[in-house]
């Protein structure tokens, strides 16, 4: 599914992270590491949002020589999801079905699981950190992906839409949707059965059970 | 869709340059006439110089809109809109047109009444050149966006050169106009020494005294008006957090006097440059005070107040009030320490920057 070949990325403040080669099948993986381990900068990458030096590839297509082909395969939420603050999750919502060709009852379907409401009618200046989340959460499930990035999913949503998160994941899993995963919580390894579980330290990457 | 791109991409790009066009609005819409215009509009087409040379603003107008689109979607917030890149080249220019308009609403209503002026004059070749030219640029435009959005973000990591490392507080606004306000600056420069140039050009013609060039230097100051609407701004949004900062007044005084200082310095250095005879010495160094305590005034007057509402009624209220103490002549000294007053006032609070 995923093929990264001598990735590089470095940054003026000297951090530096390098892969020789990572060979991820279609399931889930989970990325773990302290914070600055270079996690993001990874999920980044992969996402298409930030150059590198080296190659990715997903489901055989090259991120360097078809950037919008590879994109449009990945999704991607965030972290700290960050929207122009005036626009309501409903008029991203309309936008990203747009790109990523979502349908209503997809739409629909995704605000019931995740419990937005009518939220997604204000604009995200009134949003909390959670219903933030949601939001990025819900655009990263829009489409037919191949793979879908969660960058610390479960951070700030409450307990039952991490319960309802879960089966949406492992359902999506059933459809062939591949999953790259992050997290700080201490038990996260056993959410899911992860395919193999990837650790970062120091811009260095160190694979198990795959 | 069209509304979305409309809050995104085009409310955003007026709002970014809204001194400037405040000031776009000012000298073309009240300090010039109609019949100037269509008098400067004939003159642009009869002279070949001037055409080229309007199409060369045009250019630079586009250039200005697109590094702002650019630097928008450069925007970690607005990383969303990295799926543009999905739409192909047609898709993509239908979607910009009318954010392509709207955003080049001001070179567009020029260019109708270059058009409406050039049937009249039979200059239909110019006319021609100037609508492909529009043309051109929109084609430009959409490219740019087309191929900007195939590619990764750039990295926000941003190390600045050595000599910027320890940027004291005083040059932070400084920073921010350069990095974030530069076509404002300029702007405000260019029209704040054009317009003090005019002053002394009509001074040294005879015929008027001193209180002429205290009136010049009042409407230099309120030119500076989007500046210090901006300082404002950057320091209720953006410093926030040093809000109730154990500094000391005198600290504070000099915090907000070096840029104020830095920024002025073309028209002091113009004031010098015209006014700096010896036996001119006392005078100048009036008008040198008065210079800076009317632009502290203003922007101690845009402080005070929580409101924009507020703040346009008691700058035109203080502008008459000023242009009633020139006329009657008081000392510039006097004046310099009604204004100083305000800004004074504005900064002593601790829960302010």
């Amino acid at each position: 599914m995923l093929e990264i070949q001598q990735f590089k990325k470095s940054y003026p403040t000297g951090f530096q992270m390098e892969i020789d080669s990572l060979h991820l099948s279609k399931g889930i993986h989970l990325i773990k590491g302290e914070n600055g381990s270079g996690k993001s900068t990874l999920l980044k990458a992969i996402a298409g949002i930030h150059d590198f030096e080296g190659e990715i590839m997903l489901d055989g297509v090259s991120l360097k020589k078809e950037p919008i082909s590879f994109r449009k395969l990945v999704n991607y939420s965030e972290a700290e999801p960050l929207f122009p603050d005036f626009l309501s999750l409903d008029e991203l919502i309309a936008f990203v079905s747009k790109t990523k060709g979502a349908d209503n009852s997809q739409i629909e379907s995704l605000k019931e699981i995740l419990g937005i409401g009518d939220y997604s009618k204000n604009a995200i200046s009134t949003y909390s950190s959670g219903m933030l989340k949601k939001a990025g959460l819900i655009l990263a499930f829009l489409g037919s992906p191949s793979l879908i990035i969660l960058d610390e999913p479960y951070t700030t949503i409450d307990v039952g839409s991490q319960k309802r998160l879960t089966e949406l994941i492992n359902q999506q899993l059933q459809n062939g949707v591949s999953f790259l995963l992050t997290s700080h919580i201490a038990d996260f390894e056993e959410f899911f059965a992860y395919d193999s579980v990837l650790t970062i330290a120091d811009g260095n990457l160190m694979q198990s059970h795959e | 869709m069209n509304e979305l791109f409309f809050k995104t991409f085009v409310i955003t790009f007026y709002r970014a340059f809204l001194g400037f066009f405040i000031l776009v609005i000012l000298v073309f819409g009240v300090f010039m006439e109609m019949k100037q215009h269509l008098m400067i509009a004939e003159r642009l087409l009869q002279n070949s110089t001037g055409f080229y040379a309007i199409l060369l603003i045009f250019l630079a107008y586009t250039f200005a809109q697109k590094r702002f689109q650019i630097r928008l979607l450069n925007d970690k917030h607005y990383r969303i809109f990295h799926q543009l890149g999905f739409f192909t080249w047609p898709q993509l220019a239908r979607n910009f047109l009318p954010v392509w308009l709207a955003n080049h609403a001001l070179i567009l209503v020029y260019s109708v009444l270059l058009t409406y002026v050039g049937i009249g004059v039979h200059a239909g070749g110019k006319l021609g050149v100037l609508w492909l030219f529009l043309i051109g640029i929109f084609l430009a435009d959409i490219s740019i966006l087309y191929f900007k959005l195939k590619k990764p973000f750039p990295e926000s990591t941003r190390v600045r050169p050595a000599i910027f490392k320890n940027l004291s507080f005083e040059f932070w606004f400084l920073m921010h106009l350069r990095e974030n306000r530069t076509l404002l600056i300029l702007a405000v420069k260019t029209i704040s020494i054009f317009l003090l140039n005019g002053f002394f050009y009509f001074y040294f013609g005879g015929g008027y005294d001193l209180r002429w060039l205290e009136f010049g230097l009042l409407c230099a100051a309120y030119v500076h008006f989007p500046l210090w609407l901006e300082k404002d701004s950057f320091e209720s949004e953006q410093l926030s957090y040093f809000r109730n900062m154990p500094i000391p007044y005198p600290r504070k005084v000099w915090q907000h006097s070096v840029p104020i200082l830095f920024i002025l310095f073309p028209e002091l250095t113009l004031l010098v440059y015209k006014y700096g005879a010896i036996e001119n010495l006392s005078e100048l160094f009036f008008l040198l005070i008065l210079v800076l305590s009317l632009n502290m005034g203003l922007y101690g007057l845009i402080k005070l107040r929580d409101n924009q509402e507020r703040v346009l009624k008691s700058s035109y209220l203080a502008f008459f009030f000023l242009f009633l103490l020139v006329i009657f002549g008081v000392h510039p000294a006097i004046i310099s320490v009604i204004c100083v007053l305000p800004f004074l006032i504005s900064i002593r609070s601790g829960y302010s920057v």
